[in-house]
């Protein structure tokens, strides 16, 4: 078999839905990054204008980076 | 032999006219307006459990302003749109062409996504705000994720205030834009779609009289 009847086989048989669920999972670990981003972001703000807000904003942050996880793992499971 | 003159026993009294003046007595705008409670007003009458960094001790907040609460309407909008796009998706060709637990995963994912771009647009609304002081003025401004400006100009240092307030939606939910010329380090503060920007311009000219007038009486705090 020649290198190029290899390739066309390999590429025949990938996993196409592999490649979309690392690619998903990927996604997802950076939106992990971007949720924790924003519970320091929420931090920073609140030092600069202190409301009574801010405890109702930090929980609001801690959940949406909860949500993330959540749904890093439910893809990882599921998929 | 009688007295000719008798020493006032009580203690010298501070004079009046030297002494510090609450905003309330100087500006009719304060006169006219009660303190505001709402947490989530964008035009704000001095608030009491909310503070700044650099703040004196002494130092009050006598008015805070956020864009007005109209402005977020395009973002809510698109939020309310982005809810459906599931469901309008879901109606495509293709859609079944996609495993069910991919479906599922992708369902969630778009949910996610719209609730950090919902967290992530109020509170980009929230903490960008305009400050007015018994002192100064503190402009806050948080452009990116992690990126803040935070300029501040002493009310004496303000030289001209005017405000622009053009088209229907403006006029018609009383908002413009305020510009306020400063000999600070940042020359110009553009506080852009703030309410009521005619009683923000008075009060600021209010303050600014005040400063003169302290100035000249040799007021201090």
């Amino acid at each position: 078999m020649t290198p190029v009847e290899q390739l066309l086989q390999g590429i025949l048989t990938l996993d196409v839905w592999g490649v979309v669920k690392f690619f998903v999972l990927f996604g997802l670990l950076l939106y992990i990054v971007f949720a924790v981003v924003v519970i320091r972001q929420v931090q920073l703000m609140s030092h600069s204008l202190n409301g009574t807000l801010d405890l109702p904003l930090r929980l609001i942050a801690l959940i949406h980076l909860g949500l993330t996880v959540g749904v890093f793992l439910l893809a990882l499971l599921v998929l | 032999m009688p007295d000719i003159f008798v020493a006032d026993s009580h203690k010298p009294r501070r004079h009046k006219k030297h002494a510090y003046r609450a905003a309330v007595e100087y500006s009719t705008v304060m006169e006219e307006e009660k303190p505001t409670k709402n947490p989530l007003a964008a035009f704000v009458i001095r608030p009491r459990k909310l503070h700044f960094e650099t703040q004196d001790k002494k130092e009050q907040i006598l008015m805070l302003l956020r864009r007005h609460l109209i402005t977020n309407v395009p973002w809510i909008l698109i939020v309310l749109i982005g809810l459906i796009v599931p469901v309008l998706v879901s109606l495509l060709p293709f859609w079944e062409i996609l495993p069910g637990r991919f479906q599922l995963v992708g369902v969630v994912v778009w949910y996610l996504l719209v609730v950090g771009y919902v967290f992530e647009r109020f509170l980009t609304w929230y903490f960008n705000v305009f400050i007015v002081t018994d002192e100064r003025i503190i402009d806050i401004d948080f452009y990116s994720l992690i990126y803040k400006e935070f300029s501040v100009a002493k009310i004496d240092q303000i030289q001209d205030v005017t405000f622009t307030q053009g088209g229907v939606v403006r006029a018609l939910f009383n908002f413009g834009t305020i510009f306020i010329q400063t000999a600070a380090e940042k020359r110009e503060f553009d506080l852009k779609d703030v309410p009521q920007p005619r009683k923000v311009t008075k009060f600021i000219h209010e303050m600014m009289t005040e400063e003169e007038l302290e100035k000249l009486e040799g007021r201090v705090r």
